[in-house]
């Protein structure tokens, strides 16, 4: 067998390997911050960024590694894992000050028979193998309706503490993957994940982490504010892009801050808080071709995943990225997305069906789950009284649950740490498409939408703002008031 | 530039009345985190209010703190539950020591490879497209030839850089780009 030599990610004649690379983050490192003090969405990266890791990643050149992935059916019906099938990949590698990664491996296995159980290995012919871990592939989009439940896991805000442990833990224990009733089949991750905050060597014990939970289901995850830290005098996401895959170049945003990606039965959108989301901006024009395209009859639910949240009562981070709400709800109201994942604050809130700043039944319902366990602690105080959009909220952490029963119902269940496995979840819904229960007519989307773009066009001429200026912010104070106002 | 007219003088001490009562009404009502900063739930907090118009949240007394919109006496809870700190590197989820992961099928189980800096580790899949899957991993290849060449610095990889510099960062560079050329 040959291998095929692993690709690097860098150009030896890459002008921008000079010496220069990283001393400014040196000095930048004693900044004090644990995380950069940048407003959401305030600068755009293009699509294909990763510059910085290019630039510093050369410690690697030249070792003769491969990226092989060995990957055969594990029901029997097909070649066994004596005679698997391979993949060859490529590595990548970065370096922030003298933190010089390892080689970070990539290899794609496929086209895969789906829903059957699979076994695989990783490694290299030559110098080993991992253990053989198993997964079940994924079911083609469309299939949802027909098949058995699907369940995904939601979490936020994890680090690596020993409440982010219990977390993980408590996702382990629903069953990964295979037709247990509950199993989880992936995880959607929004954001702030493993609070390196510029300790390089923390990304790896936070992969390790994970790796009993990642190895054997699907994990998407989306940046928060977390991922971005200094590296070559910059600030940046380049240990978030250089270690996560994401369907960037399937989904067509090009980039690992903002794609989408299907599951049996649903659309999942992953917006960027931290990439640019203004009007004009090429993160706005991906969303609204990417939800145009979702085929609702294949997939008929369509879920969001961000790091920042638009609704949310606590007054930790409150409001704090309005003008994201401003610029792209129309958007989701438009194509009628049914939920929304949000973490950023360290709490537990789920919300009814919003537009607007109030109930609305055409709106998605949100839910903050940024209750994964990290080193921060809880947010434990909410503005008071209870808003009426606001259906519950508790600081605790914990994860969720959404398995999607069918085309039409799906069941959210949010599990605190402290109740144990198989405790009697603290919160619990059905969600149910179709605004619920056929509230949503034709003529309110129409009316709703109108007035949410009227919205933000006001909020713009308000702020003095156009094209592609910059929003957060904008029509924060009349929409916090309306939030009063309605509660 | 002097001050020649006598009306100038006048303005100047109305301002300067007006400064006064300003400051020391923003002293009553307890603005002690600067510029007359406003409290919610107990803590001034700038974040929650950055519109037009009066700030919903109660003021706070001059002692005492406000909850769920009712002034309470005596000092303010802790915002958070006190965090808990991450997890050491040493923790066995976290070190690199091959106790996880686990299978039937595998050539060489993690445990045996752990010490290899070619062991895989930080196992994760990604759905890549229809029918297709990523699996991401890391190995350490950088561990052993650094080793192997004396230029490894023990403690590296601190925040952003840390002490860094980048003649060390640049001899183990060589040091890896001999090895793997030799």
């Amino acid at each position: 067998m040959i291998l095929q030599p692993s690709r690097f990610f860098f150009s030896q004649d890459d002008p921008a390997l000079r010496p220069r690379i990283l001393l400014a983050a040196a000095a930048a490192g004693t900044s004090s911050s644990s995380s950069l003090a940048r407003k959401p969405g305030h600068h755009h990266r293009k699509p294909g960024g990763g510059g910085a890791a290019r630039a510093a990643c050369r410690h690697l050149a030249g070792l003769p590694l491969a990226s092989v992935v060995r990957y055969a059916r594990a029901d029997g019906a097909g070649p066994s894992f004596s005679a698997p099938s391979l993949s060859h990949g490529s590595f990548s590698c970065y370096s922030a000050g003298t933190y010089l990664s390892g080689a970070l491996h990539r290899a794609t296995m496929g086209p895969l028979d789906p829903g059957v159980p699979y076994s695989y290995s990783v490694g290299d012919p030559e110098r080993g193998w991992s253990t053989a871990f198993n997964f079940t592939a994924p079911l083609a989009p469309g299939t949802g309706a027909s098949a058995a439940p699907y369940t995904l896991a939601v979490v936020g805000d994890l680090g690596q503490t020993a409440d982010s442990a219990d977390t993980l833990a408590a996702i382990v224990s629903r069953g990964l993957g295979g037709p247990a009733p509950g199993a989880v089949q992936s995880v959607l991750n929004v954001g702030d994940l493993s609070y390196a905050d510029g300790f390089q060597d923390r990304w790896d014990t936070f992969g390790r982490l994970v790796e009993p939970l990642a190895s054997r289901v699907f994990h998407a995850v989306i940046e928060g504010n977390h991922e971005e830290e200094l590296a070559g005098g910059r600030a940046g996401f380049l240990a978030y892009e250089a270690r996560y895959a994401t369907p960037s170049n399937a989904s067509g945003s090009g980039t690992p801050l903002y794609y989408s990606y299907d599951l049996p039965s649903a659309h999942v959108a992953m917006l960027g808080t931290y990439a640019d989301w203004g009007p004009g901006s090429p993160q706005r024009a991906w969303l609204a071709a990417d939800l145009a395209a979702v085929d609702r009859a294949r997939t008929p639910w369509l879920v969001v995943g961000m790091h920042a949240p638009w609704y949310s009562s606590n007054t930790a981070h409150l409001d704090e990225v309005d003008g994201m709400r401003a610029s792209l709800e129309p958007l989701l109201l438009e194509h009628g997305a049914d939920l929304v994942f949000c973490g950023h604050v360290h709490a537990y809130e789920r919300t009814h069906r919003v537009a607007r700043r109030r109930r609305h039944a055409c709106g998605p319902a949100h839910v903050v789950i940024g209750d994964g366990g990290n080193r921060e602690g809880l947010a434990l105080h909410y503005i008071s009284p209870q808003p009426k959009w606001s259906v519950y909220r508790e600081a605790s952490f914990g994860h969720g649950a959404l398995t999607f029963a069918n085309a039409t119902h799906a069941r959210w269940e949010w599990v605190r740490n402290q109740d144990g496995p198989g405790a009697v979840p603290g919160d619990a819904a059905w969600f149910v498409r179709g605004g619920g229960g056929g509230a949503c007519s034709v003529a309110d989307r129409a009316g709703l939408v109108a007035a949410a773009q009227a919205d933000f066009v006001a909020s713009l001429a308000g702020a003095g703002l156009s094209g592609s200026a910059r929003t957060a912010g904008v029509g924060y104070a009349t929409e916090t008031a309306a939030a009063v106002a309605v509660a | 530039m002097p001050v020649t007219r006598p009306h100038a003088w006048v303005w100047l001490g109305v301002a300067a009345a007006v400064a006064c009562v300003l400051a020391a009404g923003g002293l009553a009502r307890g603005d002690v985190a600067g510029g007359g900063a406003r409290v919610a739930n107990g803590r001034p907090d700038w974040g929650g209010w950055r519109g037009v118009g009066p700030n919903p949240a109660p003021l706070l007394p001059l002692s005492g703190w406000v909850h769920d919109g009712q002034a309470r006496p005596g000092p303010a809870p802790p915002l958070r539950r006190p965090p808990s700190p991450p997890l050491p590197e040493s923790h066995p989820a976290l070190a690199r020591t091959g106790t996880r992961g686990g299978g039937a099928g595998a050539v060489g189980t993690q445990a045996s490879v752990a010490a290899s800096p070619h062991a895989p580790e930080q196992v994760m899949l990604s759905l890549e497209g229809p029918g297709a899957v990523t699996v991401s991993w890391v190995t350490h290849p950088q561990v052993s030839v650094c080793v192997k060449s004396g230029k490894r610095e023990e403690g590296g990889g601190g925040r952003g850089g840390g002490r860094s510099t980048s003649r060390g960062l640049y001899a183990r560079a060589r040091a890896l780009a001999r090895a793997a050329s030799g």
